[in-house]
């Protein structure tokens, strides 16, 4: 398995689905997530505390389309995985930048604490 | 024996504070970080009285059981600092403390530094430069339709620059000194700390520093700290980056906290 590929982000979804904290930060979720690893992008639809569908997305490739996206620069994303960089600063800063519905996103901003915290630790082998 | 630490409360600019007291002797005002309230202080008090001095911890206006001065949130560093200097002589009326604070608490110990230079006997700012200002996107956050997880970034804005690993029990209890200021608060404090610039003024200070800052501590560049030092003159400024320390320096080690500030108040001949 690699990162970024449709296999991390499958078992992203099996790790965050079976993290109480995860379900409980996004009990009353309804909505459609990108998350965008440099050039790659993954839709996930969250739903009542779960990812309940996942996707590999490029434009056009979803025509629900998406609520909020989560990007960042791929080396920005491996320096949060081999811990270069704390989580919270590249939040604080916008250097992993949440875009589009952002009341709905702010809303939902322990679940995605949860879920980038997720994608951090989450190990390759 | 352990200090006592009691709660009393004061009129400042016609509002009422709240500060918490501990111990006999040379005042040390010590200012909290944004979001937080006196609370942050609570084990570090207790060290610096048993040393011989009186410590006075105040919840700034808006924060925890301080109301804000006309009902209005400080959005400019310098007015929250002439707030402190004015509860200083409030509550030492006729006396010169020392003053520390930590955080937008250190940017005021620098304010007043600056603009108050005969007033203060020396000024201990931690995770805090001549410069400062990081969380820049808030500003449009101040209502609280507009953000409705607001709580749940103060929950981990406020400890993820923590030093890491961090006794779960200390995270835990910052959070909770975190969660008692109003959200549109939260938002002035950071309009306040990216307001933050006392460059042109370095050479009107008159007492010595000392400034600490965690090695963690991602909101304050460690050159920033640096030069600050290197920018006050006469020598009166001294510190450097505590190893293992992060963001919530007084809560994650106070006693070292205490110890590095005794150590400079006795070699600058504050206490014996």
């Amino acid at each position: 398995m690699k990162f970024p590929s449709i296999e991390f982000v499958e078992r992203l979804i099996g790790a965050l689905n079976g993290d109480a904290a995860f379900n409980a930060a996004s009990r009353w979720s309804d909505v459609k997530v990108l998350l965008r690893f440099g050039e790659e992008g993954y839709w996930l639809k969250l739903y009542g505390g779960k990812v309940i569908d996942h996707m590999a997305y490029f434009p056009m490739a979803n025509p629900l389309g998406w609520d909020y996206a989560i990007s960042a620069p791929l080396d920005t994303w491996r320096s949060l995985r081999d811990g270069r960089r704390a989580l919270g600063h590249l939040m604080d800063r916008g250097e992993i930048s949440v875009d589009g519905n952002l009341l709905e996103a702010n809303r939902m901003y322990e679940s995605t604490h949860l879920m980038l915290s997720m994608v951090r630790d989450l190990k390759l082998g | 024996m352990t200090q006592e630490i009691l709660g009393r409360y004061a009129i400042v600019d016609g509002t009422r504070a709240y500060y918490d007291e501990c111990g006999t002797g040379i005042p040390l005002v010590c200012i909290h970080m944004g979001w937080a309230c006196s609370l942050q202080w609570q084990y570090f008090m207790p060290i610096m009285a048993a040393a011989g001095m009186r410590v006075i911890a105040p919840d700034l206006p808006g924060h925890a059981k301080s109301y804000p001065v006309n009902w209005k949130q400080f959005r400019k560093m310098r007015d929250y600092a002439e707030w402190v200097w004015n509860f200083i002589q409030v509550v030492c009326p006729g006396e010169k403390p020392v003053v520390c604070g930590s955080g937008i608490g250190g940017d005021m110990t620098m304010q007043i530094a600056c603009h108050h230079p005969d007033g203060i006997r020396a000024g201990m700012p931690f995770e805090s430069a001549a410069k400062t200002g990081s969380i820049s996107f808030l500003s449009g956050y101040s209502d609280p339709h507009s953000f409705p997880g607001f709580p749940a970034l103060i929950d981990n804005a406020s400890t993820a620059a923590m030093y890491y690993p961090c006794e779960e029990r200390k995270v835990i209890e910052s959070k909770w000194q975190h969660r008692a200021t109003y959200h549109a608060t939260c938002v002035a404090d950071m309009d306040a700390w990216n307001d933050h610039d006392v460059r042109p003024y370095l050479d009107r200070i008159e007492v010595p520093m000392f400034f600490y800052k965690g090695e963690a501590d991602y909101h304050i560049p460690d050159q920033d700290v640096l030069d600050t030092i290197a920018a006050i003159p006469n020598g009166l400024a001294e510190g450097g980056i505590a190893k293992g320390m992060g963001h919530l320096i007084m809560m994650e080690q106070p006693e070292r906290l205490a110890e590095a500030c005794l150590g400079f108040l006795r070699r600058r001949g504050i206490l014996s």
